[in-house]
């Protein structure tokens, strides 16, 4: 058995796992695991080799057995997730990816299937830095966006589509089971990033692509959909979310194929890599 | 019957728009140009037919469609508790 020491915004944990899936973990929590630290873990997580997969338990409780790797894997993403939505207090939880452009943190937030980790990917691999994807912790205060770089899901019919377009340079992309497949940027922030832009992707085949800056009134309660349950009152997230968006610029980015996609982020960020 | 703000909503501005919410409920709503004034308005009481009457001096337009807006305004209002009537 190795242990793991994990670090996100607020919270840390440690994760003790069998040695035949040490690769796996570490590829996973590539830019969450840390050498030592002097702050003790919030939670525990050990998994267990059983005569039919794997268990996982949680501070000693058991949450659930698991047939294979990838299954686990998922549900241990997930209850991190959980845990950190929890753990972040009185930030605000965006349902989104994150990337730096320059020196300031741009973050895509969105409904499932509307491209918000496929921007995300298609950014780094454009040459900008990975902060975040699933949960983008932003605190309200300093309007600083904490990273949480975890494994980005994507389906594989996308992925096999980005492949044989453009070169994955800049991450592993993987394929897995169930039709999907990971991608794992080789960088990613470490340090808390000033929000600057808020990026709204919406894939819609029968329409024109296009670039529209939007105003806080008009993405306002939009935006509060895509933030997780607060952990305090309704009151202290509208006045986040109200602050945040009235401090950022925030573009809804509509395209209707990988190509529109990959020119008007283009058009708008620019690209490191000239891709 | 009279329509008036209820008590215990609250005002937010976000940018250059106005929201309301009631506390013990979920959910905010930004209010576009028309709901705005009508809301306004309703720091007083006053009936649908003269909320229409102040709507059609302050806004140009068709009053029929104007009718159905205001209609729909305050039906949305009553619903979240954003407003409430007296006879």
């Amino acid at each position: 058995m190795k242990t793991f020491f994990l670090s996100f915004p607020r919270l840390s944990i440690y994760l003790t796992v069998p040695h035949e899936i040490i690769p796996d973990i570490q590829a996973t929590f590539l830019h969450s695991i840390r050498s030592e630290t002097s702050l003790s873990p919030r939670h525990e997580y050990v998994i267990e080799s059983t005569s039919n997969g794997l268990a996982l338990l949680k501070d000693a409780q058991l949450k659930g057995h698991f047939g294979s790797c990838f299954d686990l894997i998922c549900h241990l993403e997930e209850d991190i997730e959980n845990t950190l939505i929890r753990a972040i207090g009185d930030w605000v939880g965006f349902h989104a990816g994150s990337v730096m452009i320059g020196d300031t943190a741009c973050v895509i937030p969105g409904s499932p299937d509307t491209g918000k980790t496929t921007t995300t990917l298609n950014l780094v691999e454009m040459g900008h830095i990975f902060l975040c994807e699933e949960v983008a912790p932003v605190d309200p205060e300093t309007l600083q966006v904490h990273p949480y770089p975890q494994t980005l899901t994507i389906e594989e019919t996308y992925a096999e589509k980005y492949q044989s377009r453009f070169p994955v340079t800049n991450g592993v992309l993987t394929f897995v089971a169930e039709q999907m497949a990971r991608y794992r940027p080789y960088v990613a922030g470490s340090a808390p990033v000033q929000l600057k832009t808020i990026l709204m992707p919406a894939y819609e085949p029968s329409q024109r692509p296009g670039i529209k800056e939007l105003s806080s009134g008009e993405i306002f309660t939009e935006l509060l959909s895509y933030c997780f349950p607060p952990n305090g009152d309704d009151e202290h997230l509208f006045d986040s979310v109200i602050r945040i968006c009235e401090a950022t610029e925030i573009f809804r980015l509509r395209s209707n194929s990988l190509q529109s996609m990959r020119e008007l982020l283009k058009e708008l960020f620019g690209s490191k890599s000239g891709l | 019957m009279f329509y008036k703000q209820a008590e215990k909503v609250k005002i937010k501005k976000v940018g250059k728009n106005t929201a309301l919410y009631v506390s013990e409920q979920k959910g905010i709503h930004v209010l576009n140009e028309t709901a705005l004034f009508i809301w306004e308005a309703l720091q007083d009481p006053f009936t649908l037919d003269e909320l229409l009457y102040m709507l059609g001096e302050a806004f140009e337009g068709d009053l029929t469609k104007m009718k159905e807006d205001l209609h729909e305004i305050l039906d949305l209002f009553l619903r979240y508790n954003l407003v409430c009537t007296e006879t």
